[in-house]
């Protein structure tokens, strides 16, 4: 698509009104001006064209883009060509826009974007729009670009009290010893320092009364794991509960506590993995209670 | 690293340049020093930011350098003020704190300095102003609107190179681009406006008349007056005739038929086909080789016999001739001879009358004519374009006092003395001699081959020519241009005649003969086939090249396509003849793995890990790269 600046009109209205001259004239030095004029138009065109050809773009998302947060979008250009450079190419995603001014043959170029995603969900981009009005300001060419790209946006994080979520959240929530060798919580036995403990394990009771260094061995604590039980009929907003749920989800895996879900009757049991972490807020991006039927 | 405003500063500023250039020639002292003036202020403001003038102050200004402009014009002195008003916008424009509209109305206005230059002057300097200014304000407006986006932008070397070769490339297409647009723009055979083309002023130099004793010294003038595309003729035979001049009043020669051209019927023998393209020169007579037959020149479509011009030639002529080139031709033998070529003035001079009795007392009209041509050939005559009698009887002091002269003298003096002697003459102002240019296939014919020969009417013979004045004398062109600077000017105007016959007088009759042409030629173009007609050779020669074309393509656009593509599909291909072909989920790594040979394993791995490196890194392969990558895939 095509469209003409202020300057394009101009620059028309001055080949009208030369040609016109030429013809009534009679002169052909002023035909050849406008000829200029009209091959200069007809030539930046396809210079323009040229441009704008062989260029992919890619968009590339961050790992993790929630609702109501502005993500930085990596926008990278790529010249597919031998020879031409490109010249002042913007692209457009949506109102964004991001103006690469030059990009060498055979090159890439790269540059961020803030979005701000306003729900939750799939989004996904299919094309994107470039544009440019080189050579001349006169014309300014459009083109869509297929591009591949899709983003999973997590619901936006609100911060909400636990029991909104879970009545036993708070209850069941919390630190408890558990039986594996660890530097937190009760003695679990004692025995004979081996160098390099740390001197504070060392329990100097044992070893006054056997005269040789003893050292605690203390239990591990670990976290109780936590589970977001979705189904139980509430009577707040969804997206605010699916909203409440990724504060939690975020919180209790920052701070190593694991974490389940429940949801539309499924179960995901409680863990505390980045991978873990990722299966339930992507559960929770494109979570619908009433699936259309396929 | 450049600012992008100053680039576009030094670039708006050649372009004025060149503006101002077209014009120059036409435009007064004092739009000169006005424009220079605002040039040199708006150079030094912009290169050094020192100061700014207000935007309302200039357009005052403006207004008012556009009043005075516009009240200088009158109907026949209309483009030239013009010019100079436009000139003094262009200073003002340099001289305003430019945005970029300012930038894009200087190469606007340049663009109107040049179609005004035009309409005054059709030199083909006009050419090279116009590729100039083309390049520059290409240039310029990929810069501006380069500025448009990034105002602040810094290029660097690279960049700034790039533009100028996206200059370049547009300038090299658009520029030969506007040749075809040239060619099909519509055009009428009444343009309303030609009142503002004055490309073509009045020449002086040739004049249907000759006055003697009026001036002491000639002027020899270089310009051209036409060139005439022909064949080359022997030098003696370069005789171009334009008017016959039979009144004689004294100190004068006058032609009773003006500005017309007698023709004679073709009388067999060779005859010379000319194409002559006149210069425009201020009068109607036509010019053709000595003796012309037929003359026709092309009339709102038409192609009319002509001996004359309706109008004084003011622009350029482009005619035909057809000319017999002797010196003698039939007279009116039996017809009563016109008394008007013994003509002369009453109580004409005593002397030369004497002198004519003296040298040429004999019954034969024929050894009079040739006593007298003699006389004027001795030694006591000779050529000269100074010191020429002033006086009021002229044709005595040079017959008899000076005996120094140009053409007209020598012709005056026989003309009269053969009238004298009984002798109808008469006498022929034309052109004589003339440059052949061999690459053009054309006589160049200057003003300074002006010239004047007699005719007399010898029974049995016709009207035979005789030139009095000395040869060579007057005609340095006789003598070829010799020399770099004379070989320079031939090839120069070689250029200017090919820009005066394609470019200059092309017109609305040469359009609907171009498409008369092409759809001839189509029509004429038979389809069918015929084995016998078919030339082999030929078509086995325009089928190998278009192979070889294709292959080449083919070739280069493989080459274009993406190069790691194209090495995987050829390591690919090479395992396939060893009995390994990819399963299309296998990933290139697991392919590898699978391989039984270990051998062949092991340079695969070598492969696709070095083809990794490169492809899934997002470098470029680099020449080295792709040379190792090859050396692999042959091991394989």
């Amino acid at each position: 698509m095509i469209r003409i600046n202020k300057s394009g009109y101009l620059y028309i209205a001055l080949t009208v009104i030369i040609g016109f001259s030429a013809v009534n004239t009679g002169n052909n030095l002023v035909y050849l001006i406008a000829s200029a004029l009209l091959s200069f138009m007809l030539v930046s065109g396809l210079f323009g064209r040229n441009n704008l050809r062989n260029l992919e773009v890619e968009v590339v998302f961050p790992d993790e883009v929630f609702a109501g947060t502005e993500a930085l979008v990596g926008v990278r250009l790529r010249a597919v060509r031998r020879w031409w450079p490109a010249f002042l190419v913007t692209v457009s995603l949506g109102e964004d826009e991001l103006l690469f001014p030059f990009l060498r043959a055979r090159s890439q170029d790269e540059q961020h974007l803030p979005v701000l995603f306003g729900r939750r969900g799939v989004f996904s981009l299919s094309a994107v729009s470039i544009r440019s009005s080189f050579p001349f300001n006169f014309f300014t060419r459009y083109r869509n670009l297929a591009v591949r790209s899709e983003v999973l946006v997590f619901p936006k994080p609100r911060r909400c009290d636990s029991w909104a979520l879970s009545g036993d959240l708070q209850r069941r929530s919390g630190e408890v010893a558990v039986d594996r060798m660890g530097y937190d919580s009760d003695i679990l036995s004692i025995r004979d320092y081996v160098p390099g403990d740390p001197m504070k394990y060392i329990n100097w009771k044992s070893t006054a009364k056997t005269g040789s260094l003893k050292t605690k061995e203390l239990a591990a604590i670990e976290e109780r794991p936590v589970i977001l039980d979705m189904d139980r009929p509430r009577a707040e907003d969804l997206e605010w509960l699916l909203s409440c749920a990724t504060y939690w989800v975020l919180r209790l895996t920052r701070s190593r506590v694991p974490v389940g879900l429940i949801m539309g009757g499924e179960t995901i049991r409680p863990g505390v993995s980045r991978a873990h972490r990722r299966s339930i807020l992507e559960r929770l991006a494109v979570y619908d209670p009433n699936p259309r039927p396929d | 690293m450049i600012r992008i405003r100053d680039l576009i500063n030094a670039v708006t500023y050649l372009c004025a340049c060149l503006g101002y250039l077209a014009v120059a020639r036409h435009i007064g002292w004092a739009s000169t020093a006005g424009f220079w003036l605002l040039f040199g202020a708006g150079a030094f403001r912009d290169f050094n930011r020192t100061f700014v003038v207000p935007r309302w102050l200039l357009n005052v200004i403006s207004l008012s350098v556009l009043s005075v402009a516009f009240s200088r014009v009158r109907l026949d002195y209309l483009v030239e003020p013009v010019l100079g008003g436009l000139i003094i916008l262009v200073g003002i424009k340099l001289l305003e704190d430019k945005r970029n509209r300012d930038y894009l109305q200087v190469l606007g206005l340049c663009a109107f300095l040049l179609v005004g230059a035009s309409l005054l002057s059709i030199h083909i300097s006009f050419l090279v102003n116009y590729a100039l200014l083309a390049f520059l304000a290409t240039l310029a407006l990929i810069l501006l609107t380069i500025h448009s986006h990034s105002p602040v932008l810094v290029l660097d070397r690279g960049y700034a190179l790039h533009c100028l070769l996206q200059a370049v490339m547009i300038c090299a297409i658009a520029i030969p681009a506007s040749g075809a647009f040239f060619v099909i723009l519509p055009r009428t055979n009444y343009p309303l406006f030609t009142f503002l083309s004055k490309a073509s002023g009045a020449r002086t130099g040739f004049s249907d008349s000759i006055s003697l004793g009026q001036v002491a010294a000639i002027q020899e003038d270089d310009s051209v007056i036409f060139r005439a595309e022909m064949i080359q003729i022997d030098e003696d035979q370069l005789y171009w005739r334009g008017i016959v001049l039979d009144v004689f009043e004294g100190r004068a020669w006058k032609s009773s038929r003006p500005e017309s051209l007698d023709t004679v019927p073709a009388m067999g023998g060779r005859t010379v086909e000319q194409v002559i393209y006149l210069e425009p020169y201020g009068n109607r007579v036509l010019f053709a080789l000595d003796r012309p037959v037929t003359i026709w020149r092309q009339e709102r479509g038409y192609e009319r016999e002509v001996t004359r011009f309706r109008e004084p030639v003011l622009e350029r002529v482009r005619y035909k001739a057809v000319s017999n080139p002797r010196a003698f031709l039939p007279g009116p033998d039996k017809e009563p001879e016109d008394p008007r070529y013994l003509q002369l003035p009453e109580d004409f001079s005593l002397q030369i009358r004497e002198l004519v009795s003296e040298l040429a007392p004999f019954h034969g009209r024929m050894e009079r004519v040739v006593a007298l041509f003699n006389h004027l050939r001795t030694r006591d005559f000779s050529y000269s374009l100074d010191e020429l009698p002033v006086s009021s009887t002229p044709l005595e002091d040079f017959l008899l006092v000076h005996k120094r002269g140009n053409c007209e003298y020598f012709a005056s003096a026989l003309g009269v003395m053969l009238r004298i002697s009984g002798v109808p003459a008469r006498l022929v102002g034309g052109y004589r001699g003339g440059v052949y240019n061999r690459s053009g296939r054309y006589y160049l014919i200057q003003q300074k081959n002006a010239h004047v020969w007699v005719e007399a009417l010898v029974p049995g013979y016709g009207w035979m020519r005789l030139d009095p004045t000395p040869l060579g004398s007057e005609f340095g062109p006789l003598t070829p241009i010799a020399g770099v600077w004379g070989r320079m000017r031939v090839l120069m105007d070689t250029f200017n005649h090919y820009w005066i016959k394609f470019v200059i007088n092309y017109d609305l009759e040469r359009q609907f003969r171009i498409v008369r042409g092409l759809r001839d030629q189509w029509r004429r173009a038979d389809w069918r086939l015929e084995p016998e007609k078919v030339p082999f050779r030929g078509v086995a020669v325009a089928a190998g090249g278009a192979m070889l074309m294709a292959g080449a393509i083919l070739l280069f656009r493989r080459r274009r396509r993406e190069p790691e593509r194209e090495l995987v599909k050829e390591f690919l291909r090479r395992m396939k003849r060893r009995g390994y072909v990819k399963g299309e989920a296998q990933g290139l790594e697991e392919f590898a793995a699978a391989i039984g040979n270990a051998e062949l394993r092991e340079r695969a791995h070598r492969f696709v890990e070095e083809f990794q490196e490169i492809y899934y890194k997002d470098q470029t392969l680099s020449g080295d790269g792709r040379k190792r990558l090859r050396a692999i895939i042959r091991s394989l």
